[in-house]
């Protein structure tokens, strides 16, 4: 089936959502934490993407615009839960930081279970998770994570810093309690 | 020099370094193993955290609705008028007055419940012998238009034909069907007679302006009429809708009767008694061998019951005998001097004064009084300060529900009409749904399994009314709110929406009009939802 798009283009947009569906959907499930939530964001995402259809260029991969449009729709929702201005805003150093957490060698890669890091994933605060699923599930560089965050560039490096360093703390946990 | 701090070693895991600082970098790394070493761990760690997030659970597929443009939901919406127009303006064919028991809101209150029943009873009565020939002629029609709404939007959609062809054959199936095994005679202007020396050992359907059994029936009758008088015998159950209908024989099983005027006298029933009627009068010499349930502005009852009686009713005069216990909503309550009631009687009346026992009438149990003040006929209600309050409560009532269903069935929530098509296709199955349900309730009360799930089949069709306009009023909310490009928790899209359902349905003149149309698209949304839902999770099994 063709969908015309509003640009007047034919665009099997039908065929594009089937595709794309679960990798929209796996983000925002990541990014929101509850199913109910994502599958209606998701629903959401596609409509938009509908409407602007126009902007969309055909020569590019229709997956990263849809993700970019995902992405921006799941942080709005996000700020609008916590509604406080600067959720990702750098601040001092909060004394929790381990900086003696484990290094990234080993745990993470002994720890083949992906389940205990994607637990550990959805547990983050949305501040660090946010930027680390943009990152690490988006493939969105720094540049494109501050602008999106409305932060500099240098904080998103702190904030995956940080992520990185809390997950590596509860999959030590987890180690621990293995042995 | 000193070794490159972790932030550092993470950007160039994650090829986040400036040009010119990454350089630098490359100069240490190239004489510092353990830099190298920590840097390829970040970068291990970034592939196992992106394959970690990237497994994610095995989802069906949500099938993709098309945001509406608003002239297509106007299309639909003037469709859809134009053909209740239609209809209304077809002689018997519906009455667009009928769905007047839809009043807002108050599906659940248990007096309009009963004057919905009523209502939905006399509806059957005035249709009287032409009732059979409207049900076709609407089958007919709403496959015709089922069948064009299809074949235009079909094309485009597909996977919405197999839901319209099921319809259309479940339709032309269900209703000849009870045809073949059933005696069926009708007189358009006449009398449909059995006389006394007549035995018909068949399930009997009887139509005409005046249906009169003075014989036997060996087996269930159905009876619609202006005036019906059963004299002689039914062996089987009885479902009657009459302008008045009269009970003067015997009847061993269940009777469910639909009247202005239900008389009973010197008969006896063999189940329970099912009355909805304005009044219901028993001229004595009753024996109902089970539990009567009446519905009716007045009920006089004389005869003798042998278990338990519930009546909602404006008035109550009781002067017979009543087995189990009385329990009575009314507006007053009256036991006449030989009244034996063996049980309890529990009141329902608006003030204490308002059920008065006779001297001479007797109670086994306890007499109980709840006072019940909501009023029952308010003169003008638009005049009264009530009328808003209830309003007001209604309105939080609705919003409750609306809350709870909505979570507890998400697929309603992001239920939408995107095209005209959609919206006149939500319309038809309403009404289709509106006025099917509760005839085809009646005919499975007596043909097919009884009448349990006939009762439960007209209470879920009461729920699904009563919810209709909720769950349109969510989606006209969310429609509002989407154009000023605020999209909102789904709660505060269904107060929007429930405001604007309410002031619409209020308005004058063409208030009744607007209500019928969102019962009927919120009914045929919520149908198109369900059957989506059963298909989604036919996928996920599959």
């Amino acid at each position: 089936m063709r969908n015309r798009a509003g640009s007047g283009l034919n665009i099997d947009f039908d065929a594009l959502y089937r595709d794309t569906y679960p990798r929209v959907f796996g983000l925002c499930l990541r990014l929101l934490g509850r199913r109910p939530q994502a599958e209606d964001a998701t629903q959401e995402v596609f409509v938009r993407a509908y409407r602007a259809l126009a902007s969309y260029d055909p020569s590019q991969p229709f997956e990263p615009w849809v993700l970019g449009i995902a992405g921006n729709h799941c942080v709005d929702l996000i700020r609008r839960r916590h509604r406080e201005q600067g959720l990702f805003a750098e601040e001092a150093a909060d004394g929790t930081d381990p900086d003696d957490a484990p290094a990234a060698l080993d745990l993470l890669i002994e720890a083949e279970q992906g389940e205990a890091l994607r637990r550990a994933v959805d547990s983050l605060p949305d501040k660090f998770r946010v930027p680390l699923v943009l990152a690490y599930y988006n493939d969105w560089g720094y540049e494109r994570i501050a602008a999106e965050l409305g932060i500099t560039r240098n904080h998103v490096g702190v904030l995956l810093l940080r992520a990185r360093r809390r997950l590596r703390e509860a999959l030590h946990g987890v180690e621990e309690a293995i042995r | 020099m000193s070794c490159l701090p972790e932030l550092t070693l993470l950007c160039l895991a994650d090829d986040a370094l400036p040009e010119d600082e990454r350089r630098a970098a490359d100069a240490h790394l190239a004489g510092c193993a353990a830099c190298r070493e920590r840097l390829a761990g970040l970068r291990a760690e970034r592939s196992a955290i992106a394959a970690a997030l990237t497994e994610v659970p095995a989802v069906p597929v949500a099938p993709f609705l098309k945001p509406a443009s608003p002239r297509r939901i106007a299309a639909g919406a003037v469709s859809l008028v134009l053909v209740a127009t239609g209809l209304a303006a077809t002689p018997n064919l519906l009455d667009v007055s009928l769905p007047a028991p839809l009043t807002w809101f108050e599906a659940f209150d248990a007096v309009s419940l009963a004057d919905l029943a009523v209502r939905v009873g006399l509806y059957l009565v005035e249709r009287g012998g032409l009732i059979m020939t409207g049900i076709l002629e609407l089958a007919a029609l709403a496959s015709v238009a089922v069948l064009v709404v299809w074949l235009v939007f079909a094309v485009r959609r597909p996977g919405r034909g197999p839901l319209l062809l099921m319809l259309l054959g479940g339709i032309y199936l269900a209703l000849p069907a009870p045809a073949q095994a059933i005696d069926i005679r009708r007189v358009e202007h006449g009398t449909v007679l059995v006389p006394a020396d007549e035995t018909v050992d068949d399930t009997l359907l009887a139509f005409g302006e005046v249906v009169e059994v003075n014989g036997n029936v060996n087996g269930d009758l159905i009876a619609a009429g202006r005036r019906v008088v059963i004299r002689g015998r039914v062996d089987g159950q009885l479902v009657a809708a009459a302008e008045e209908l009269t009970l003067d024989g015997d009847v061993t099983g269940s009777v469910v009767g639909f009247a202005r005027t239900l008389n009973v006298a010197a008969n006896r029933i063999g189940g329970n008694l099912y009355g909805f009627a304005a009044k219901v009068e028993d001229r004595g010499g009753t024996v109902l061998e089970r539990d009567a349930f009446l519905f009716a502005e007045r009920v006089n009852l004389t005869g003798r019951v042998a278990s338990d009686v519930m009546a909602f009713s404006e008035l109550i005069e009781l002067g017979g005998e009543i087995g189990g216990s009385l329990n009575a909503y009314a507006n007053r309550l009256t036991l006449l001097a030989p009244a034996r009631v063996a049980g309890n009687v529990m009141a329902h009346v608006p003030a204490a004064d308002h059920l008065t026992v006779s001297p001479g009438a007797t109670v086994g149990g306890e007499v109980n009084t709840e006072i019940h003040t909501h009023e029952m006929h308010e003169p003008s209600r638009y005049a009264r300060f009530g009328y808003y309050v209830w309003q007001i409560v209604r309105f939080a009532a609705a919003f409750l529900v609306g809350l709870a269903v909505l979570a507890l069935i998400p697929a309603l929530r992001r239920a939408r009409l995107d095209s005209a098509g959609e919206v006149f296709a939500a319309g038809a199955v309403g009404l289709v749904t509106l006025v099917a349900v509760p005839i085809v309730a009646l005919i499975v009360a007596v043909t097919v399994v009884g009448i349990p799930i006939a009762i439960i089949a007209v209470l879920l069709w009461l729920v699904a009314i009563y919810l209709a306009k909720i769950v349109l009023a969510h989606f006209l909310g969310a429609r509002v709110l989407q154009a000023a490009d605020s999209a909102r928790h789904f709660a505060v899209a269904l107060v929007v929406g429930l405001l604007l359902v309410m002031i619409a349905v209020n308005l004058p003149f063409i208030g009744g009009m607007v209500n019928f149309l969102l019962t009927i698209s919120g009914l045929g949304l919520i149908v198109l939802v369900l059957w989506q839902a059963l298909r989604g999770r036919g996928w996920e099994t599959a």
